[in-house]
């Protein structure tokens, strides 16, 4: 990103601008991971944030990790935004007024496909009723006979394997 | 907020279908640890990819090419077959050429399961013939 340009440059400025440049390639990482299609652009908000702010930003404090939180706050806001946009488009009933929610990998499914056979019946069950098919809790507690409490525990079981690093069972 | 008090938060929000990245608690948490967020967006496109899979089996309804070219070939045979009947050949003079009927089984003294095979078309070795399985009471 262009930086603002500098006319009377301080060795803060000029200190502050080198921070930015040795800390973008982490930051755009980071926001990849966090939203991989507007990483890009989120970068671009955040450093012309960080500039605006930069008389906020102490030169004895961790560096790297204030413009992680910066980056971190900047994606909030698009998400936030993002959402807003939505639920604006659905109350109007127009479509696409915000870009589709991006299709997930072919590898990801892949990959969840394999995790969601290594669940428990129950679990797995719960986990597709639920976020597949927008079935309520109370609904799901009903149709299985079982105690709200014990559907969301299944459901936070199966929600950690789902998320637990390498396909790591921790049953075993 | 310790890592397991973020957790259940985490869960809570979920069960609630609100965003982790809108709830200020965890939005908190998160700020000041970038791997949990890293996490949580991790987690969140797998449950995207569990709802994508989810709806699959919707998308397999769709008729497949083989099932469509059976249901042609299906519907081409049964008018080859109309028209041969609507033909009023000589050797066709009535509906049924020929029947034959066959006891099965006595399932109860009172009935018995029979099968009828009746033959309503042939010409030039091709036949039309129906087989029909019947209870009969005796």
């Amino acid at each position: 990103m262009p930086l603002a340009p500098v006319t009377h440059e301080t060795a803060f400025d000029a200190a502050f601008a080198a921070l930015l440049a040795r800390s973008r390639p982490r930051l755009l990482h980071f926001l990849q991971r966090l939203c991989a299609q507007d990483a890009e652009d989120l970068l671009q908000e955040t450093l012309a944030k960080v500039w605006r702010l930069r008389a906020s930003f102490h030169e004895d404090g961790n560096g790297e990790a204030w413009l992680l939180q910066a980056a971190f706050r900047t994606f909030c806001d698009h998400r936030a935004r993002s959402k807003t946009r939505a639920a604006v488009a659905a109350q109007a009933d127009v479509e696409q007024l915000t870009a589709p929610m991006p299709a997930c990998s072919l590898e990801l499914r892949d990959e969840v496909a394999a995790r969601l056979q290594a669940l428990l019946p129950i679990e797995r069950e719960l986990l597709l009723a639920f976020h597949g098919h927008s079935v309520s809790l109370k609904d799901l507690a009903a149709r299985h006979g079982l105690p709200l409490n014990t559907v969301k525990s299944h459901l936070h079981r199966a929600r950690a394997r789902l998320w637990a690093e390498g396909g790591r069972d921790d049953r075993r | 907020m310790t890592d397991a008090e973020f957790e259940l938060r985490l869960q809570q929000c979920l069960d609630e279908r609100r965003d982790p990245f809108l709830d200020e608690a965890l939005a908190e948490h998160m700020a000041l640890r970038p791997e949990a967020a890293v996490r949580t967006a991790e987690l969140l496109a797998r449950l995207e990819a569990v709802a994508a899979l989810a709806a699959r089996p919707m998308q397999r309804r769709r008729r497949s090419p083989v099932g469509i070219s059976v249901a042609v070939a299906a519907m081409l045979v049964l008018a080859l077959c109309f028209a041969l009947l609507q033909r009023g050949e000589p050797e066709s003079p009535g509906r049924v050429l020929r029947a034959t009927l066959q006891t099965e089984v006595a399932t109860r003294p009172s009935c018995a399961t029979v099968t009828v095979r009746q033959v309503l078309a042939h010409e030039r070795g091709l036949s039309f013939e129906t087989i029909d399985r019947r209870v009969v009471s005796r």
